[in-house]
């Protein structure tokens, strides 16, 4: 779809726009979006608006928090009877009366098993190179897969977006010389919650994230993987995980080794 | 032979696939019914059917949309349920689509006037923008959670937005104001 030599391309465009912010439209169609939203007031006013809202009512319903016993009341009322094989399987060695015991058993100790349970997991799964495949998804999501939006923020929506965070800004800017702030959110990706800035400079993107730990994770040395063409960078920032990535060049390790002390720095003094 | 899982580490598998979206499950519930005990409810509902059929529950495939898909259900049924007007109401094409004018949104909206807002909506419409703006599921995804064809997310979506918008004037017109003075 030729968009620009149409004759009203700003009637091709405005019915897109839903699909441009959703991010569901192909590379090529967003390419032409970008170019006319560029020179037309029009259709950039009507982009800014979804995506305002987008942003806003994504802000206000994350602003919502579950009570604290929640968790504890979902796990309290699980039993452990179903779905507790797997396949069609049914339990064969749970004679009546080892069942009920266990149950009892069960239900008293809910809480304990799960939270051992989960950190145990973790700790077997998340090795330091998965932990920074956590990294790699968020910049592959979030970057990659055009998640930039069509004009960067200003300064001041920055610092209202990262909130606590804002010190962070301070920090690529000192360090990062020459980029310019493309993005700087908290977003989540795959039901992980990130704080994700991207700086570009010479259509090359480094993006910074740092990701709430969950039980378990850590890198206690920091750690770097080149993962499909993008360098990671992993370390470990008190209750957070940092990644510093983009595609591999001869300044990213660099950059990476200035940035880490002082992202660390920023999030200790929360 | 099929193989034999003990019982505990199948739980600790379900806990640590489902429980991490429980956060985002409630408040998309929250947001849905507009009432947090209702909300609580639906969520606890929505784990305890999840746990009776993580048996059919593929390893590897999307945990997250399933678990989307269950509250879904369990919201319609509760909103067919408490309010018998929803399909009379709610059915799309009574639906009209009168604004008049598409006033820009400062991103500064207060959380709570969004909130009241979104409550004001249509709920058809309601969910379609907590799913695709706020979860951020794809079209396709949204699609299969509520079996409609993609072509209705998108439209849905698209008069989504624009009813929030003008419920957001409605409940927030200082916002209007201010925006022009600025
Ligand atoms: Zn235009
Ligand atoms: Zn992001």
């Amino acid at each position: 779809m030729n968009l620009i030599h149409s004759n009203s391309p700003c009637q091709r465009v405005r019915p897109l726009l839903d699909s441009y912010v959703s991010n569901e439209l192909l590379i090529e169609t967003n390419h032409d979006i970008l170019r006319h939203v560029g020179d037309c007031p029009q259709c950039r006013t009507a982009l800014q608006e979804i995506e305002g809202t987008r942003i806003a009512v994504r802000r206000a319903v994350r602003s919502i928090h579950p009570p604290a016993d929640l968790r504890e009341r979902i796990c309290a009322s699980l039993t452990p009877r179903e779905a507790a094989w797997t396949g069609s399987l049914r339990p064969r060695l749970a004679a009546p009366h080892v069942m009920s015991r266990w149950m009892a058993v069960a239900a008293a100790l809910t809480a304990v098993v799960l939270s051992v349970g989960i950190l145990r997991n973790l700790t077997l799964h998340r090795n330091s190179t998965g932990l920074l495949h956590v990294g790699w998804m968020d910049h592959k999501e979030c970057v990659q897969a055009g998640h930039l939006p069509a004009r960067p923020p200003t300064r001041e929506q920055a610092v209202t977006r990262l909130a606590s965070h804002s010190g962070l800004l301070g920090v690529v800017e000192a360090e990062m010389p020459g980029y310019v702030l493309r993005q700087a959110h908290e977003c989540t990706v795959a039901g992980r919650k990130y704080i994700h800035l991207a700086m570009a400079k010479g259509g090359h993107i480094v993006s910074v994230s740092l990701v709430r730990k969950n039980p378990g994770e850590r890198l206690p040395a920091p750690k770097s993987a080149t993962i499909e063409g993008v360098e990671v960078f992993g370390f470990d920032s008190g209750d957070y995980l940092g990644f510093v990535m983009g595609e591999v060049s001869k300044d990213l390790p660099g950059l990476a080794t200035k940035l880490t002390p002082r992202i660390q720095q920023v999030m200790q003094t929360l | 032979m099929p193989k034999v899982v003990p019982a505990e580490s199948r739980r600790n598998e379900f806990e640590a696939a489902a429980l991490p979206h429980m956060d985002d499950l409630f408040r998309t519930a929250s947001a849905m019914v507009s009432n947090r005990t209702q909300a609580e409810d639906l969520v606890q509902e929505t784990y305890l059917e999840a746990w009776k059929s993580f048996h059919r529950f593929e390893t590897g495939t999307n945990c997250r949309a399933w678990l989307f898909k269950i509250l879904i259900h369990r919201v319609h049924h509760y909103r067919r349920k408490w309010y018998q007007v929803f399909s009379k109401n709610e059915s799309e094409d009574l639906i009209v689509d009168n604004i008049k004018y598409e006033a820009p949104i400062p991103e500064d909206v207060k959380d709570e006037d969004l909130l009241t807002a979104l409550g004001r909506m249509p709920a058809m419409f309601r969910e379609i923008v907590l799913l695709a703006d706020v979860q951020e599921f794809a079209y396709k995804e949204i699609a299969k959670m509520l079996d409609i064809p993609v072509g209705t997310v998108m439209s849905r979506l698209s008069r989504g937005r624009k009813h929030l918008r003008e419920e957001l004037l409605a409940v927030a017109p200082a916002f209007a104001r201010e925006g022009q003075k600025a």
